[in-house]
């Protein structure tokens, strides 16, 4: 079993040309280099991290912080790995100090289908309803969550980071984080089971009801 | 092969993470077996999802907030770098605490033409004020945003910015006068009034993180639905002395009409309430579409005067004037409980 995961595992991903001139940029303290930074990963930073607060405010403040951390740790930042895998371990370590120092508030169903509906804009594009009930169903399930476990299943699965790249992100041994993405997929498939079990149940029933109205 | 057994292979294979004889072997079974198809088939669906949702759009205003700190810095040199979070977070407590000092000074009496100068960078970011019958309102976030602080006539007394602050995008601003405590939220003027029920002064929000979806924004609006909506009625040149005649008919849209031909009509998903100005105690309140099973709950509501569509939409509260522009009613709109 343990080779079969070996694909995934070695998966290397090499810097480009372009990422090592921005890498320096970095290191040398380059406002140009940092607006594109900004530009390039903002939105990815806030994402990952849309998604471990479950709050859009507290996820900005925590960007704002990510920034302004890389910028004064600018010179630790040896270019060996990509800027994004950089900036999500400084979210990552960013967010658990949060926590440690907050036990986070509780977020009621209705934030989280606030969150859930930003995909609106996108369904309003594409006609898809469905999605938008299947983007606010993840979000809840992605909730429910442990924090480790959400962390694992993100990077690797959302920001598709390698495992390589997450452990080195969550500083624990490639192996815990592989059993962490493959639990969290685990739980979240049990959850949307669930749902979907739950809403084909009710198709059944509104069904019923239409046949009887005709009778 | 036992599927059961197979689980962690399907999702490895789906996030295309499986060596090339495993692999061979699980789509060798796959071929024929269902049950573990419709595994794989979800297991690429959650991936597709997952990878979805893995950017959000910053606003401007944080980009505004992050490059301020990083010219911060860039301007103080080395040794502010290094003990930036320690002084970061005390100056912006100074900030604060400067702030609501300044602001704490400034009396409402009367028309007030003093403009206050910007900054609202703080989480204890505080506005107090005292209207023209000496309470004194206290006026905080949670908000993400610009205020606007404006004599009844609609002529600036203030103009600032509160930044990152709150649970949600835009986020209300939580009012406390002398013991009463209210909120309010959504884009646009809210009038605040003494207590005899004169408005002293206008509150605009304007939210500067709201989702291209959301009531500020400029998205496509989602469709009505067509469930309950409530009617309110009222015939009466003063409507101060005509909320008792006020009534809710479910199955109707909610409206308020004037003798003078102005009509306001609201409809949309969520709770609708009547208040007076000021209060947050609802002469009215109405359910207007609950939503029903899988539905989301839409934040939108829409206006209409004289079948014109209105200016304003949105969860919050919305001013109601007469012809000559004094505000009379409020008209909130909040969300369903689902």
């Amino acid at each position: 079993v343990k080779s079969e995961f070996n694909a995934g595992l070695f998966r290397t991903t090499s810097m480009k040309h372009e990422e090592r001139q921005l890498a320096e940029g970095i290191r040398m303290g380059d406002a140009e280099s940092f607006r594109l930074l900004y530009d390039r990963h903002a939105a990815q930073i806030l994402g990952y991290l849309l998604r471990l607060t479950n709050s859009r405010a507290e996820a900005e403040d925590l960007v704002q912080d990510v920034f302004v951390a890389a910028y004064v740790g600018r010179t630790t930042f040896r270019g060996q790995s990509r800027p994004i895998s950089w900036l999500l371990g400084i979210a990552t370590r960013r967010w658990r100090d949060r926590i440690r120092r907050c036990t986070p508030a509780s977020t009621s169903l209705e934030t989280l289908a606030e969150i859930g509906a930003e995909e609106l804009e996108r369904a309003g594009q594409t006609g898809l309803e469905g999605d938008v009930v299947n983007s606010i169903t993840l979000t809840r399930a992605l909730a429910q969550l442990e924090p480790t476990l959400r962390e694992a299943l993100l990077l690797v699965r959302s920001q598709g980071l390698t495992y390589v790249e997450a452990a080195a992100i969550m500083d624990e041994p490639v192996g815990t984080v592989k059993w962490r993405v493959s639990e969290a997929t685990r739980r979240m498939q049990q959850q949307l089971n669930a749902v979907e079990g739950e809403y084909d149940e009710m198709q059944r029933l509104a069904g019923a009801d239409r046949r009887l109205c005709r009778r | 092969m036992r599927c059961n057994d197979l689980q962690e292979q399907i999702d490895a294979f789906a996030a295309g993470d499986l060596a090339p004889f495993p692999a061979w072997r699980l789509r060798r079974h796959l071929a024929h077996c269902s049950v573990c198809a419709a595994r794989l088939y979800r297991a690429k669906t959650l991936n597709l999802n997952l990878a979805d949702m893995s950017v959000a759009a910053p606003s401007d205003l944080l980009r505004q907030r992050v490059f301020g700190d990083l010219e911060y810095l860039a301007s103080h040199g080395a040794e502010e770098e290094s003990v930036w979070h320690g002084r970061e977070r005390v100056r912006r407590r100074k900030r604060g605490y400067a702030l609501a000092g300044a602001l704490a000074a400034i009396a409402f009496t009367g028309t007030i033409s003093v403009p206050l100068a910007q900054l609202f960078w703080t989480r204890s970011a505080v506005i107090t004020l005292t209207d023209t019958t000496g309470r004194v309102w206290r006026i905080s976030g949670p908000f993400t945003g610009i205020i606007n602080l404006s004599d009844p006539q609609g002529r600036a007394l203030v103009s600032s910015q509160f930044v990152g602050l709150g649970d949600e995008p835009g986020g209300k601003v939580k009012i406390d006068v002398q013991g009463e405590h209210f909120e309010m939220y959504g884009n646009g003027p809210h009038p605040l009034s003494d207590a005899q029920g004169n408005v002293f002064a206008l509150l605009d929000l304007q939210s500067g993180s709201w989702p291209a979806w959301a009531p500020g924004g400029q998205a496509a609006r989602p469709p009505m639905p067509n469930a309950n909506k409530a009617r309110i009625l009222a015939h009466d040149p003063e409507l101060w002395n005509a909320i008792n005649r006020i009534r809710v008919h479910p199955d109707e849209v909610v409206g308020i009409y004037r003798p003078d031909d102005v009509a306001w009509r609201m409809q949309g998903t969520g709770v609708v309430k009547v208040l007076k100005p000021g209060s947050s105690k609802p002469l009215q309140q109405g359910q207007t579409a609950p939503p029903s099973h899988g539905q989301v709950i839409i934040p939108y509501f829409e206006w209409t005067i004289n079948n014109r569509a209105g200016q304003a939409n949105g969860y919050g509260a919305h001013p109601i004037r007469d012809r000559k522009g004094r505000v009379v009613l409020i008209l909130k709109g909040e969300p369903s409980p689902r």
